[in-house]
């Protein structure tokens, strides 16, 4: 992937990033709040275009090709109201050739949701549980997680992380936005360090480890200490 | 593509239409059955007889303003909701093109205008049937047979692209107003006035305002349709080059 410039204003959200990945690696992204993860992940998506530059995902710039291979779940819900669970599981059948519908309704079986159930009857926490099976039960070669454990309890958390490791297409590459490093530190391979708008590290996450002695949690600590103290943010 | 992207936005279109399509027509049959009743019972005690018909009258012009207006606000919710707030994200980065997601919103809005303008005419037949219209009479009128065959065609072919131009220039304002981080509501409402001054002075200056001039009645047609692609070019440009989701 490479992108020169996203601007928002005056002010640079990404600059000059480029990176590859390969193939059944799980990928943190690793940044504080504001340093351009969910830039990325728009751009990846075709949300955003870039100002400058171009975004290409398998060599295509993102499109109707790359919105079939990405499994994308956004740092908020995004099903409309008035749809019950068993129309989100007809709109992904019908939208996404690759999407297990048996495999979700097992899934939302197990977790006790009913597909008669409409969204906005569901808790918060469910709802959440629903998108995310939805878009891991899709064998997506990129699937592109933004902050999916951010604001959830320890019981969630474990559950979010469990979905993803047990249900990733292992011929796909998985990237996950986060700045909460300690929770997922255990399941990644590789790690990016995004820090205002410019990729500073990618590494192999046991290299890092290796190299340093130090948890990726702690170097990401020591890498944005100072940042937090100007006026950054975790 | 198009099929299954307009079977969910019939369907969340219809589950907020069909209650007020029911209540209008449920109401106007019971008002018009009360009017009928009332008006019977005045005009034997020769009462006012015209004022309960008055007020009849308004209630049903208050019902028609409810439901067009209603029309129109789902019209507008299902763009806005269904692009350019928290569904987009789920919209936007499904496999179809942004080309596919307007049209399949422009023609579930113009499949809904039809409805509502559906159930308007049967209401009003069915209420003119209640005091003694004669359908027979009016399909046998020579005025309503000459108006048929001289302009049937094209008032069907005005008022379809009529419909579709209206629903364009709502969908255009908003992807506009969208590209306001704040105030998207109101600069929308700005980019539909600005829109709606800048297309009248145009069509002003090309058909001409008085009505001295008879021009061929095709070209107010034409010019509609023009509207419509440079409305759906402004609505894909923005949503393909400038989404900017909340």
């Amino acid at each position: 992937m490479h992108t020169s410039e996203e601007s928002y204003g005056k002010d640079t959200a990404l600059n000059d990033v480029t990176f590859s990945v390969g193939t059944g690696r799980i990928v943190g992204l690793l940044g504080p709040n504001g340093s351009g993860k969910t830039t990325l992940i728009k751009l990846m998506n075709g949300l955003l275009q870039p100002t400058e530059g171009e975004v290409k995902i398998k060599g295509k710039a993102p499109g109707i090709d790359s919105k079939s291979i990405i499994s994308y779940l956004p740092d908020k819900m995004y099903f409309a109201d008035w749809m019950k669970v068993s129309d989100l599981l007809d709109f992904f059948s019908d939208f996404y050739k690759d999407f297990d519908r048996g495999r979700a309704e097992k899934m939302c079986d197990a977790l006790g949701i009913s597909r008669e159930m409409k969204m906005k009857k569901l808790s918060k926490g469910n709802k959440e549980k629903v998108q995310l099976v939805l878009v891991m039960c899709r064998k997506a070669q990129l699937y592109l997680l933004d902050e999916p454990i951010a604001g959830v309890d320890p019981a969630a958390r474990d559950f979010i992380l469990d979905t993803i490791l047990n249900n990733y297409n292992e011929e796909g590459t998985v990237l996950i936005s986060t700045h909460l490093i300690a929770d997922i530190e255990k399941i990644m391979d590789e790690v990016i360090f995004i820090k205002n708008g410019s990729i500073i590290k990618h590494a192999l996450a046991d290299d890092l480890r290796e190299e340093s002695g130090k948890s990726i949690d702690m170097m990401f600590g020591e890498m944005f200490h100072a940042d937090v103290y100007q006026g950054g943010g975790f | 593509m198009m099929g299954k992207l307009m079977k969910y936005d019939l369907k969340s279109m219809l589950k907020v239409i069909i209650p007020f399509w029911i209540a209008m027509f449920v109401t106007g049959i019971l008002w018009s059955g009360q009017a009928k009743t009332a008006l019977l019972d005045i005009n034997n005690a020769d009462g006012p007889g015209s004022l309960i018909m008055g007020i009849t009258m308004m209630l049903f012009l208050v019902l028609i303003t409810a439901v067009i207006v209603m029309n129109i606000v789902v019209i507008i919710q299902r763009f806005w909701k269904g692009l350019l707030k928290e569904e987009g994200y789920l919209m936007f980065t499904i496999p179809v093109s942004q080309r596919s997601l307007i049209l399949s919103k422009v023609l579930s809005s113009f499949l809904i205008t039809i409805g509502t303008i559906l159930v308007i005419f049967l209401l009003v037949m069915a209420m003119g049937l209640m005091h003694g219209m004669d359908l027979s009479v009016l399909v046998q009128s020579k005025f309503l047979k000459q108006f048929v065959n001289d302009w049937g065609v094209y008032s069907i072919l005005y008022g379809s692209v009529s419909v579709l131009n209206g629903i364009y220039h709502l969908y255009a304002a908003m992807a506009l107003g969208q590209l306001s981080s704040r105030n998207r509501f109101i600069c929308s409402f700005v980019a539909y006035v600005a829109l709606a001054v800048l297309f009248s002075l145009v069509e002003t200056l090309l058909l001409g305002s008085g009505f001295h001039v008879m021009l061929n009645e095709w070209l107010y047609v034409i010019v509609r349709v023009v509207e419509i692609v440079i409305f759906h070019g402004i609505a894909e440009f923005i949503l393909t080059k400038h989404l900017n989701l909340e």
